[in-house]
């Protein structure tokens, strides 16, 4: 083969990946080709210097650290079908419907009072009054009359 | 029964019981495979704070994906690949902060890299141009750092390197070509004539 051929080749060899006539077709040629050589050389030369393996060990605490990790329940992550599915969304909707009711029932409690004391007559009305001028001296007062009234 | 098949078998079901519910035993699996993957990710990241960490994240997301595992190929292949993944997010988010230009590493180190480069290849003079090394890989891109790590490192066969990076042979091939092209060009003038 070819110094072109082999070329290409080279680095496969170099890795170990080459075999039988492949592998033996590039040693004869290396043996001729001082480019080829060279070329194998600059390369170990360069990894050599840059890719060196680190020499390294764990630390003591290496296995125990991750098996902490492992053991740690991690805080869930939120999920709007698990919410659904739960029931989550319980809890909170009761007490919008709660602060909801207990808004809209107030006033409207102190509405029809207020209707059913216009449309009332007689001593009602002297009780109106004592409402709208703020006569009564309390809640109380205003329906100790209202209920003196009805009796 | 050979020795490596053995043992891929013990490691099979150890796996098994972890999976099973006995997360103690993942101890095990760690403890064998601690150094090797502490030192992929010193070799990819160059600095022992970020390796550790590294390699503790890759024992963690290991341990979350292990159900997936089907041991196809060896547990240690599979680890690689976790490893490198993460590791190549790291090495790219680095990639988008370094500041430093080839050209002003070479005006500013370029005779200790000359140096570096031409003398034959010990450890003593690797350990002693650690950080020059460090400056000089982070020129490379992720990729071609990662895949140069577990050639010339690791060792990785093409086969091993083509699980590792989820690639198929021919892309293995092409990509370890092509990165090794481009340091040698980098370095081309401080070694001399010759070209890939
Ligand atoms: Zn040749």
């Amino acid at each position: 083969m070819d110094h072109t051929a082999i070329h290409a080749q080279l680095f496969a060899f170099y890795d170990g990946e080459l075999t039988g006539a492949s592998r033996r077709a590039v040693e004869d040629h290396l043996l001729d080709c001082a480019e080829c050589r060279a070329l194998i050389a600059q390369w170990k030369h360069v990894t050599g210097a840059l890719f060196q393996s680190p020499t390294v060990s764990p630390s003591d605490v290496f296995v125990q650290r991750v098996m902490r990790r492992i053991m740690t329940p991690r805080p869930r992550a939120f999920r709007l079908s698990h919410w659904l599915l739960q029931g989550g969304w319980l809890i909170p909707t009761a007490g919008l419907a709660v602060m909801l009711f207990v808004m809209i029932r107030g006033p409207l409690q102190q509405t029809v009072s207020i209707e059913s004391l216009l449309l009332s007559d007689g001593h009602e009305s002297s009780v109106l009054q004592q409402v709208l001028t703020g006569d009564g001296s309390s809640d109380d007062d205003v329906l100790g009359l209202l209920m003196e009234d009805a009796l | 029964m050979p020795m490596d098949e053995r043992a891929a078998i013990n490691e099979l079901s150890l796996i098994q019981r972890i999976l099973s519910g006995n997360r103690d035993a993942y101890a095990e699996l760690v403890r064998a495979h601690q150094a090797r993957t502490l030192r992929v990710c010193t070799a990819l990241l160059g600095d022992a704070m970020s390796a550790e960490d590294a390699a503790q994240d890759t024992f963690f997301k290991a341990y979350q994906s292990l159900a997936s595992f089907r041991g196809q190929s060896a547990f240690s292949t599979w680890l690689y690949r976790i490893a490198a993944n993460h590791c190549l997010d790291l090495l790219r988010k680095r990639q988008r902060e370094r500041t430093e230009s080839w050209d002003a590493l070479i005006e500013e180190s370029g005779e200790q890299l000359h140096d570096l480069l031409v003398a034959p290849p010990d450890p003593q003079t690797v350990a002693a141009n650690t950080e020059l090394i460090q400056r000089a890989l982070a020129h490379l891109t992720p990729e071609y750092r990662l895949i140069l790590t577990l050639r010339e490192v690791e060792g990785l066969s093409y086969q091993e390197l083509a699980i590792a990076l989820h690639c198929s042979l021919d892309a293995v091939k092409a990509r370890l070509r092509r990165a090794r092209q481009d340091l040698l060009e980098r370095v081309r003038h401080f070694l001399g004539a010759g070209s890939v």
